[in-house]
């Protein structure tokens, strides 16, 4: 069994991860659309995908919290194989969760093709941030438990300032000149961009969302095992 | 010589962890690492698997450097760590399957091994089970197999029978033993006396990072003049004959215990001949003769008893 399968396996057992990944998505659908944007359930997908991303890294904090990582560490397996291992394994299953809300959004949207056509890719790009987060968060911590619970309460509050959970359009301008600290806001800034066709802008958000991820990782791997 | 470390100075925040500490491990050799907890047992082993990185001194594994990176010498070692580190969610086949791939072991030859090692270990009715329906016991054989799928040259435990029964203690102490026998080179920590006493062939008693004494049983008891210990209880003891006990010159010491004498004469010394005669009147009631053991050895070099500091 590889770092991989191991990963998946450890993610598919879970029943609320299957719940998270395979039906939570659909009802967002269902949120009407309004004049100013896509509608909103677009946007609040995104918290959806950043808490499914928490949940997901779970066994890579555990390997750490459970001392599970001093054995593989004496493996000759290294630690690149086994970060690409696992994170490969989340990235499948959130691609999965963003094939299917993607697909649901073209069935019931039925936006422009040219818009899932980068809005997937946007998904995608916000998903590796939220698993990158979720390691470096991870790390701060020697219980898994308390580390969740201290992301609920942040997870939801990152997403509310930075209009994933709330139209950025109604957050004032004071506040978004701060929130655009937050990698949550690029999502958001992303879709917005997308919509109003400004490509470059919608390319700056990817550049970002993937410039945390890589700091994330850095940041969560580096600590001592 | 398959483990060579020189003079390994590790430090924690400044406070000393290992203070020149020095080991050898010979092939085929089972070496006993004993200490209290804090002694510098997990760190000494944690820089020998290339998972800590030292101050100073040198680690040599196979003739080669150790520093973490080598992957051949990994390769060759099995590290049992003193935490259940195995998936309790998962089958015992997926922990072995896992740990194995790890050492690059794949196809049949990985599932060949699962078998082999699922019955040295005791557990080849039980590998689609699930580990949390385990026992600890079980849980702690698991933890060893999974070292072992590839066939390691050297095999570090680092206590791996802590909160075990006696039964499944045994039973990692006889396959210890085996592992041996096999040819494979074993270092064994443990803060038990009995188990170091029974599995290693020579013990490094630790204390404070560095090593206080080294060698085989014999040695090490050689080292202390190898007192002996005679326990004579009787009726009532009395201070009068203590006394009578003292004057005579083989005797080293004589201390009351309610009713029992204890007298401690030197090693190669009989004397039951002059001691019967002064305890007879008391009315003896059992007289037990208890030769020096490692325990004797830690608290004659450390001062201090190792349950005291365990």
């Amino acid at each position: 069994m590889t770092v991989f399968s191991l990963a998946l396996k450890e993610n598919v057992r879970q029943r609320v991860n299957l719940i998270l990944i395979l039906a939570l998505p659909f009802p967002l659908l269902l949120i009407p659309a309004n004049d100013y944007s896509f509608p909103f359930g677009v946007n609040l997908y995104g918290m959806l995908m950043f808490y499914t991303a928490f949940l997901l890294a779970r066994p890579i904090a555990e390997d750490r919290m459970k001392g599970r990582i001093a054995r593989i560490a004496a493996s000759p397996i290294g630690i690149f194989r086994y970060l690409a291992g696992h994170l490969s394994a989340y990235f499948m299953l959130l691609a999965l969760q963003i094939g299917l809300f993607v697909a649901g959004s073209a069935l019931v949207h039925r936006l422009e093709p040219r818009a899932y056509l980068l809005l997937a890719p946007l998904y995608l790009s916000f998903a590796v941030m939220g698993v990158a987060f979720s390691v470096a968060w991870n790390s701060l911590f020697r219980s898994y438990n308390l580390s969740f619970g201290l992301f609920a309460g942040l997870g939801s509050l990152m997403c509310l300032v930075s209009g994933v959970s709330m139209p950025l359009a109604i957050i004032p301008t004071g506040v978004q000149r701060y929130t655009m600290f937050l990698p949550t806001y690029w999502l958001p800034y992303g879709i917005d961009a997308l919509r109003a066709q400004r490509y470059p802008e919608l390319l700056l958000s990817h550049a970002i969302l993937w410039a945390y991820a890589a700091a994330f990782i850095l940041a969560g791997t580096k600590r001592r095992l | 010589m398959v483990v060579e470390i020189r003079e390994l100075i590790k430090r924690f925040d400044g406070k000393l962890a290992l203070d020149c500490f020095n080991l050898e491990v010979g092939e085929g050799e089972v070496v006993g690492l004993l200490g209290p907890n804090g002694a510098g047992k997990t760190t000494s082993i944690r820089a020998l698997v290339g998972l800590l990185p030292v101050d100073d001194g040198t680690i040599s594994v196979f003739g080669r450097r150790q520093d973490g990176r080598d992957k051949d010498i990994k390769r060759r070692i099995g590290y049992v760590t003193q935490e259940l580190t195995i998936y309790e969610d998962m089958s015992a086949r997926d922990n072995l399957s896992f740990f194995g791939s790890l050492y690059g072991l794949a196809g049949r030859r990985l599932e060949a091994r699962i078998e082999e090692v699922a019955g040295l270990i005791g557990l080849n009715g039980r590998l689609g089970d699930r580990v949390k329906t385990f026992s600890g016991g079980m849980k702690r054989r698991l933890n060893i197999g999974c070292s072992l799928l590839h066939e390691p040259e050297l095999i570090i435990m680092d206590e791996p029978t802590v909160g075990i029964d006696p039964q499944s203690r045994n039973f990692i102490l006889e396959f210890v033993k085996s592992l041996a026998s096999g040819g494979a080179s074993v270092i064994y920590t443990s803060h038990y006396i009995d188990e170091v006493e029974a599995v290693a062939s020579r013990i490094y008693i630790m204390d404070q990072g560095h090593t206080i004494a080294s060698g085989t049983l014999p040695e090490l008891i050689a080292r202390i003049q190898g007192d002996s210990h005679i326990l004579v209880d009787v009726r009532i003891a009395a201070e009068k004959v203590r006394q009578e006990l003292l004057a005579v010159p083989e005797l080293k010491d004589v201390v009351i215990e309610e009713n029992r004498y204890h007298i401690v004469v030197p090693g190669g010394v009989s004397a039951f001949e002059k001691i019967i005669p002064i305890l007879s009147p008391q009315g003896i009631v059992n007289i037990n003769s208890k030769q020096p053991d490692l325990e004797d050895v830690f608290l004659t070099l450390t001062g201090k008893q190792l349950r005291d500091g365990a």
